[in-house]
């Protein structure tokens, strides 16, 4: 089964610098990519556009990564090499460990990154896990605690970014790669429910009014803003607030990047809590978390919205309603079509847009210079996959 | 002809609104949350002044852990109420997908508590404190137990009712000469839960098996054994909720539901002998149950459109019933 073909010159990530400046990126996307059934339906067109229809590299597969296998008829899933289809929850763990160990060679450059900086809280988080029970001090066994937690989302990232590279087959028809879109929510998630439980903390610290404040606790807030700030950089071109997505990767990396930039600040804001505490300010420690997780809710709510927003199904944001409705203004005035009876649009992914269209026609016309008709008015949008139900009166 | 398409329109009523019988079930399950949330905020109540009388910091703690669980039955409430709101243009099908949103917070919920309350147990491990009335304790757990049990056999029993009697009147309208695919995906829906109201029942579970490891760490002296209850029962608790998460990441997924075989369909769909092929065959659930399907048929020249889509209509609602189907004729 086949997907849109399409023709991007610049998607490498191994030039992280170029990401900015992309602004002839959406009108290159939507001129070469066409759906291949709208090749079949239609013949043969202009030789440049054949040409362009030729399969190029899928953008998701780095020059790193294996070449594209061929799409097998009978939905066989060829990344994992088997006769039969894995299912996501039903792989081995003999399979798992010798996947990861191929994901790790073959894997893109934010993949590596991302593993190493997993793995540097993973030692992090188990060394204070051990010294907190040795010497029986509660305050590193909570900040294990809460490494450990944010380990595994960070992992679950990592296992969207390499399931995500898988070729769709008959049980998941779009694919995998919303698995990347779910892990950013997730990781959005994660991040709001931090910035819940900070703000009790800072109710409790106030009704205590007594400062919990613990000199060892800062060494290893010091460390763990040292390790998140190294993820900060790995992840520096997703550093901002509002980004606008353009491909599934992007929600992924942007939600690992808020992850490490809300423990850093929280880091940031322990260190200051105590610094304040020391020169004797009162209450410094309910104003620091208080405002660490004020500060963390803000950056995530716009992640957490988009994100909501494509797993909900909600139309595409990046195509304005008017868009939408110019479209079918403009499909009603032919002649030949009598009404719209269904027009749905949504995202499988950032950048991939499948719409469905019911039209109610006069009977008895050819409905081929119809179809291709709409297709064009929707092509100008972005939507590469239609689908359209002409019901004759 | 005309009258089965509008017919198929119907029963889920283009554009998705809701249907009598979704409103009947929504309202079932909104009913059964109501009742849980009421009987925790009661518990919460009772244990939050016990535990101020008492001085017992664990029985306010567990105060807490029961606010957490009104939240997530909030939660659960509100995703079910939003399920009912009407598409709009840019959520144009609906906004069915929340309960499932709102299935994957309570479950994500879930995990964060079990978390924090592995959290705690080591931690109570570490600090050697012994300051807490154990009697009470075990009072006010095996009360919580009481409650629990009563609140998981309410979200049982009423199921099985609502199930039964809405199947048996759809089973006899049909052919029976389909029917084999049709029987098996009624059957399937018979015991199929809101799955809202199934998150609420495993939040109760995790609570009742805690309720279960606070009785049985009745002596003090069995510190180690607090630890090992916890770990097991957290484990138990993460267990029950694999079934669940599963159900929504596949949905979430935009992957073809479990009880329809795309292969098949695809197959059954070929033989029919105007279609030539059959390609970008998408099958998608928006919220476990209801599920949709596109797909581009390619049939002979000499056919006719119409005919051919009816029959493509037919044979999908006939074999496995779905109604809304979205098909593309190609020549």
């Amino acid at each position: 089964m086949e997907r849109s073909i399409s023709f991007n010159p610049r998607f490498d990530n191994e030039l992280p610098n170029d990401r900015s400046s992309d602004v002839g990126y959406a009108t290159n996307d939507r001129r070469l990519a066409y759906s291949r059934s709208f090749q079949q339906s239609h013949g043969p067109r202009t030789p440049a556009v054949t040409e362009a229809a030729k399969p190029f590299l899928d953008r998701t597969v780095s020059s790193i990564d294996m070449p594209p296998e061929i799409y097998s008829v009978d939905g066989n899933d060829v990344f994992f090499g088997k006769g039969k289809e894995a299912e996501i929850g039903k792989v081995s763990v003999l399979q798992m460990v010798s996947e990861i160990i191929r994901v790790l060679r073959s894997g893109n450059r934010q993949m590596k990154k991302l593993f190493l900086l997993i793995s540097l809280n993973v030692v992090y988080s188990t060394t204070e896990l051990f010294i907190g029970l040795f010497t029986g001090r509660v305050g590193l066994v909570s900040d294990a605690f809460h490494l450990t937690f944010g380990c595994g989302l960070l992992t679950f990232s990592l296992f969207a970014m390499a399931t995500s590279r898988k070729k769709p087959d008959h049980a998941y028809s779009y694919g995998y790669k919303r698995l990347e879109v779910l892990s950013a929510f997730t990781n959005a998630l994660f991040l709001m429910f931090m910035s819940f439980s900070l703000a009790v903390e800072a109710l409790h610290a106030f009704i205590q009014d007594e400062s919990e404040h613990k000199h060892y606790l800062i060494v290893s807030a010091v460390t763990n803003l040292l390790v998140n700030l190294l993820g900060v950089w790995f992840f520096r071109n997703y550093a901002r607030v509002n980004i606008v997505y353009r491909k599934a990767e992007d929600m992924n990396y942007h939600s690992v990047c808020l992850h490490v930039i809300a423990d850093s600040i929280r880091s940031a804001g322990l260190i200051l809590a105590s610094w304040l505490l020391s020169l004797g300010v009162e209450n410094a420690e309910v104003l620091c978390l208080g405002l660490v997780s004020v500060t963390v809710f803000m950056l995530v709510m716009p992640l957490f919205k988009a994100t909501g927003g494509v797993l909900l199904q909600m139309a595409p944001p990046n195509i304005p309603s008017s868009a939408l409705s110019k479209c079918l203004r403009q499909i009603t005035s032919r002649e030949d079509v009598v009404e719209v009876l269904q027009a749905r649009f949504w995202e499988v992914v950032p950048g991939h847009t499948v719409g469905s269209l019911r039209l109610q026609v006069k009977s008895g016309i050819d409905e081929r210079p119809l179809l291709q008709y709409v297709y064009d008015v929707y092509h100008d949008l972005g939507v590469r996959d239609l689908t359209l139900q002409t019901d004759y009166t | 002809m005309e009258s089965r398409r509008s017919k198929v329109c119907g029963e889920t009523a283009c554009g998705f609104s809701t249907s009598s019988n979704d409103a009947k079930e929504r309202v079932a399950s909104m009913r059964k949350l109501c009742f849980v949330v009421l009987l925790c905020l009661l518990f919460m109540t009772i244990e939050v002044v016990g535990g101020i009388k008492a001085n017992s910091l664990a029985i306010l703690a567990d105060a807490a852990h029961l606010l957490t669980d009104v939240a997530a039955f909030a939660i659960s409430m509100l995703s079910l109420w939003a399920s009912s709101w009407d598409a709009n243009p840019r959520q144009s099908f609906g906004f069915f997908r929340i309960e499932i949103l709102g299935a994957l917070v309570s479950i994500q919920l879930i995990w964060l508590l079990t978390g924090i309350l592995v959290y705690e147990a080591i931690t109570r491990l570490i600090q050697e404190t012994n300051d807490v009335d154990g009697f009470s304790m075990v009072l006010i757990a095996a009360f919580g137990l009481v409650v629990n049990i009563i609140m998981i056999d309410h979200d049982h029993d009423h199921d099985h009712d609502h199930g039964h009697g809405h199947v048996h009147d759809h089973s006899h309208n049909h052919d029976h000469g389909h029917g084999d695919n049709a029987e098996q995906l009624l059957e399937k829906s018979k015991e199929r839960k809101n799955i809202n109201v199934q998150g609420a029942y495993l939040h109760v579970l995790g609570d009742l098996l805690q309720s279960l490891g606070v009785m049985i760490w009745y002596n003090p002296k069995w510190k180690v054994i607090d630890l090992i209850c916890t770990l097991v029962f957290s484990v138990i608790v993460l267990g029950t909720t694999i079934k669940i998460l599963r159900s929504i990441l596949e949905v979430l997924m935009e992957s073809t539901p479990r009880e329809i075989d795309a292969r098949q369909l695809k197959k059954g769909l070929m033989e029919m002998e105007q279609v030539v092929d059959v390609h970008e065959l998408h099958i998608w659930a928006i919220t476990v149950g209801k599920a949709l399907f596109s797909c581009h048929v390619k049939i002979r020249p000499e056919a006719d459109d119409d005919m051919v889509l009816n029959k493509v209509i037919d044979y999908i609602w006939k074999e496995y019933r779905i109604s809304h189907v979205t098909i593309q004729i190609e020549r």
